[in-house]
C-alpha cells in the first residue's frame, strides 16, 4: 500500500473589520469573498455535519468541490473538510480562525492533508511552469 | 509584512545559496564558510547577516568565534507558495481585505 505525501498551508490576514462581520462574510455565498459565491452550481447547508458542494468553471473545466462542516463557533472559528480534483480524492481540511486585534481582524487559515505531489500542485500551469518562474526569478540580471 | 519576501530574498544570489548548501552539512564558524570562496571576509558577513534576518541562519557566539547553523524551516514556505492551494487562498483572502478595506473608506467618507 503506498501512502499519498500530504502537506499543509498556513496563511495570515489582518482583515479592517470585527470579527463578527468577517466571519459572516467569509461564509455568505452571497458576499463575493470566498469559495462559495460565484459558483456554477450550489448546495451550502451551513451547520454542523452538513454537507455543501459546489461547481466552479475554471480553464474549461467544472471543477467540484465537496465538504462537510465540522465546527462552527461564531465569530471565531470554522472548519470544514474539502475534496475537489486536486486533492486526489483525500478528506482535506480547512480550519479559520478569526481573531479579534482591536478593531481588526486576524484571519488564520490551514489547510491541512493536501497532497504534496506534482498532481496536488497541476493548478494554474502546474508545477513546472512556477519552477520555470522561480528560475527567471533568481537567473542573473533578473 | 509576509515571511516569504525574505526568504526568496534570501535565496536568489547564487552565493548565499552555497553558504546554505555549505551550512546543510553542519554548522560552521564563519572563517570556515569563507574559506571556499574568493569574496573578502566582510563580504561572506553580508551574506550571512541577509540568511540570518530570513530566519535561514542562526548565529551561535562561542567567545570570539561565531558559530553559523542551518534553519532550514523558512524553506518550506516557499514550497509552500508554489502550491495551487496557497495561490487559491490569498486569492481569496485578497479579496475579503478589499471588500472591507473598500467598505471602511466608504464609511469614513
Amino acid at each position: 500500500m503506498t501512502t499519498t505525501k500530504t502537506m499543509d498551508i498556513k496563511l495570515e490576514r489582518t482583515i479592517p473589520a470585527p470579527a463578527a462581520e468577517v466571519f459572516d462574510a467569509w461564509l455568505d455565498p452571497n458576499t463575493p469573498v470566498n469559495p462559495f459565491s460565484g459558483a456554477k452550481k450550489l448546495i451550502f447547508d451551513l451547520k454542523k455535519d452538513a454537507l455543501f458542494n459546489f461547481v466552479h468553471h475554471h480553464d474549461g473545466k467544472d471543477l467540484a468541490h465537496y465538504g462537510r462542516f465540522d465546527v462552527i463557533e461564531r465569530p471565531t472559528k470554522v472548519q470544514y473538510t474539502w475534496m475537489s480534483p486536486y486533492t486526489r480524492g483525500l478528506e482535506s481540511l480547512v480550519t479559520v480562525t478569526f481573531t479579534t486585534k482591536g478593531e481588526d481582524t486576524l484571519v488564520s487559515l490551514t489547510h491541512a492533508n493536501l497532497p504534496d505531489d506534482d498532481y496536488g500542485r497541476a493548478h494554474d500551469g502546474g508545477w513546472k511552469g512556477y519552477l520555470k518562474k522561480l528560475g527567471d526569478k533568481f537567473s542573473p540580471g533578473a | 509584512m509576509d515571511q516569504l519576501s525574505p526568504v526568496l530574498d534570501a535565496i536568489s544570489h547564487p552565493s548565499r545559496r552555497a553558504i546554505l548548501a555549505r551550512l546543510s552539512k553542519g554548522p560552521a564558524r564563519v572563517t570556515e564558510i569563507a574559506a571556499p570562496f574568493t569574496m573578502s571576509l566582510n563580504a561572506v558577513s553580508k551574506h550571512l547577516k541577509v540568511l540570518e534576518a530570513a530566519g535561514l541562519v542562526h548565529r551561535d557566539r562561542q567567545g570570539r568565534d561565531h558559530v553559523m547553523e542551518l534553519r532550514a524551516e523558512p524553506l518550506r514556505q516557499v514550497t509552500q507558495w508554489l502550491h495551487p492551494y496557497e495561490r487559491y487562498w490569498s486569492r481569496q483572502l485578497n479579496r475579503l481585505e478589499d471588500h472591507f478595506t473598500t467598505k471602511k473608506k466608504r464609511r469614513t467618507r
